[in-house]
């Protein structure tokens, strides 16, 4: 019995030591440090016109209504982007284009012009708008794009290539605030 | 946002007192009482006992992989941010997990059978809290990267995988004595729950890749559910700065969603000295019906943004943003129900052989028997015994194992010390200790796991405690 109690006295010390146990000093505030930001990228507005519609007219706008930009999820978190565009021409029509970016009221907020020659061969151009701190509200207030195309090569003449038509293709990538 | 930082500490916080269910110092500790509920059929010698209410099994466990508290929060200077980018969005993967337990018993009570001694029943409530969560690694990854870098990668919404309960447990179990040879028990439970979330078969992904019509196509393949009882009452009571115990005590007075289980267990003798034993734990399920909140996300969806084809679109009027989420949110609706659900509760496993040696100690009953051959009840009693335990428990992603060895000294009938040495995913260095008291009638036991952890908590990923109080008596006289 002394010698089970002898024991017992040495390894109650062993018992606190676990219970009172060491540790490194942590800062637990440090998580409100955390920032979150990501680069999310999607597609937005394609359109695609045959020769024949060239053919019909020397001038074509089409205008989409486009409330991405204008979302709180997007509008409240976004840093900065660049909507990129391709066009890619196969007609025989050497056209000018023109992106509008319109407001709630249909004002113009932003506008791109791009040109491309007529086919063939195939003719592709590639183009963007950047957004940052500088213009960030323009992009935040787009509520539609209209695409305008000029045909500056008459409306008689046809591609040699199948299948002629004159594509506009579009996407935006952009930094997200996830968390702050 | 408060409440996203909250959960980040939180989260780590657990990771200071982190380890898994085993209770493997508990497991065989026959002079301690609780070893019943890790194996029914054990062998027990008491007469009685009682736990002393509240305080007869106390046990608090967590366990963490891939990460430790300081990796993220030691004061070392370095940026919390680049931190957390190092060890856990690049640090961890998706089998990496953070879970924990606690069990509170509320009442234990034994006794041995008056017209059969070989009998032993036992009873009594616990509350236990379980709860695991899986890194959502991809989730994570797309939150961080995004998709502009990671054109044609899959991010694999099954990652998000986690699940957690509050229950209240009534048990009554049986431990018989079959022969010389053989203990068999059986316990039966009903489950009371308070709370509960699941969301553990999850399936689908996010891929961006080159479109056809567009530069960008984005597809979202989606078979998430999170269901969830008894929480959304807790948080408008808590809201409205009402009082919880109200609604916590009825749940646990059976006014919870029910459930019923079972455990199962042997010890069998191969010699005298030599014992193989086994017990299977918390077969069962609970079906959920009350206060029900079920989110789903299901469907599948390929979008290259607003296409227009001319002429056949031109002017058409139409409001081409609105229709292209219309498509989208009726392709992949997300819905929130009230649908009613059963949860199988995370079955353990335990199995042991082990060997028994040195000298005899005198057996504690007050019995007319011995301990040879065609006596009693009562089993051989050694001073030491060495061996070998398997632990299993089920998790969402699969079984999970850990692997122990074990040696038990007895100091007569007043201590018993046993050491363990555990492998599991946690650790490959966790060793326990535990011991158990009796002094008179009265009996106390503490134990704890990853001792070499303790010497600096916070850079652990696995401890664990569990103590109690209990009166015993074996009814010599």
């Amino acid at each position: 019995m002394v010698l089970q109690m002898k024991l017992l006295k040495k390894l109650i010390p062993i018992f606190i030591l676990v219970l009172a146990s060491c540790s490194d000093e942590q800062d637990f505030s440090q998580a409100k440090d955390l920032e979150v930001t990501t680069d999310l990228s999607g597609p937005i507005l394609s359109v695609e016109a045959s020769e024949d519609v060239l053919n019909a007219g020397v001038f074509a706008t089409q205008e989409v209504n486009f409330d991405g930009f204008q979302n709180e999820n997007f509008s409240d978190r976004v840093l900065s982007g660049v909507i990129n565009f391709q066009l890619n021409n196969t007609t025989s029509k050497q056209l000018d284009v023109t992106v509008d970016f319109l407001n709630d009221g249909g004002a113009v907020i932003d506008t791109k012009f791009m040109t491309i020659d007529e086919a063939p061969p195939e003719q592709i151009v590639l183009d963007s708008i950047v957004y940052d701190d500088s213009n960030l509200e323009i992009l935040k207030n787009i509520s539609s794009i209209a695409l305008s195309v000029q045909n500056n090569s008459g409306t008689t003449s046809v591609s040699s290539l199948d299948d002629p038509k004159f594509t506009f293709q579009s996407s935006g990538s952009f930094i997200i605030e996830v968390l702050e | 946002m408060k409440s996203i930082y909250l959960s980040i500490v939180v989260f780590f916080i657990a990771c200071l007192s982190g380890i898994s269910q085993n209770k493997e110092l508990l497991y065989n500790f026959n002079e301690v009482p609780q070893s019943l509920l890790l194996n029914p059929g054990t062998s027990t010698s008491f007469k009685w006992y009682a736990g002393v209410p509240v305080l007869s099994g106390v046990s608090f466990q967590a366990g963490v992989t891939g990460i430790t508290s300081n990796d993220l929060f030691a004061v070392d200077g370095v940026d919390f941010n680049t931190k957390f980018l190092d060890k856990v969005v690049y640090g961890m993967d998706s089998k990496d997990e953070l879970s924990g337990t606690y069990q509170i018993e509320i009442l234990n009570v034994g006794f041995r059978g008056r017209k059969n001694p070989n009998n032993f029943y036992s009873f009594g409530i616990y509350n236990e809290g379980d709860a695991i969560g899986y890194y959502f690694e991809d989730y994570a990854l797309l939150a961080f990267e995004g998709n502009t870098n990671n054109i044609d990668k899959r991010f694999d919404l099954s990652d998000l995988k986690t699940r957690g309960e509050v229950v209240n447990v009534y048990h009554f179990g049986i431990n018989k004595k079959v022969s010389r040879q053989l203990d068999l028990g059986f316990r039966a439970k009903v489950y009371s729950s308070i709370l509960n979330f699941s969301s553990t078969d999850n399936s689908g992904y996010f891929v961006t890749t080159e479109g056809d019509e567009n530069l960008l196509q984005a597809t979202l393949v989606a078979d998430l559910k999170i269901n969830t009882s008894g929480i959304f009452e807790l948080k408008d009571a808590i809201d409205n700065d009402e009082s919880i115990a109200d609604i916590i005590t009825k749940r646990a007075l059976f006014g919870g969603d029910l459930g019923l289980g079972f455990d199962l267990g042997f010890t069998y003798k191969l010699d005298r000295q030599t014992y193989i034993t086994g017990s299977i734990l918390d077969i069962g399920f609970i079906s959920h019906t009350n206060d029900l909140r079920t989110y789903s996300l299901k469907g599948k969806a390929t979008s290259e943004g607003i296409n227009v084809i001319l002429p056949d679109d031109l002017g058409s009027g139409s409001d081409e943003w609105r229709e292209l989420v219309d498509d989208l949110e009726s392709l992949v609706p997300y819905e929130e129900t009230e649908e009613r659900y059963v949860t199988f509760r995370p079955t353990k496993l335990y199995a042991s052989i082990g060997h028994d040696f040195g000298d005899e100690i005198e057996p504690r009953q007050d019995c007319n028997c011995t301990t040879k051959p065609g006596g009693g009840y009562v089993d051989n009693i050694y001073k030491n015994s060495v061996g070998g335990q398997l632990y299993v428990i089920n998790r969402p992603r699969g079984p999970q194992a850990a692997l122990t060895g074990f040696y038990q000294h007895r100091f007569g009938n007043i201590m018993s010390l046993k050491a363990t040495y555990t492998v599991d995913k946690y650790s490959f260095a966790n060793v326990g200790l535990g011991g158990s008291l009796q002094a008179g009638p009265v009996n106390m036991y503490l134990m704890a796991d990853n001792l070499f952890g303790y010497s600096n908590l916070a850079n652990t990923n696995y401890a664990s405690v569990l103590f109690g109080l209990n009166i015993i008596s074996w009814g010599k006289k």
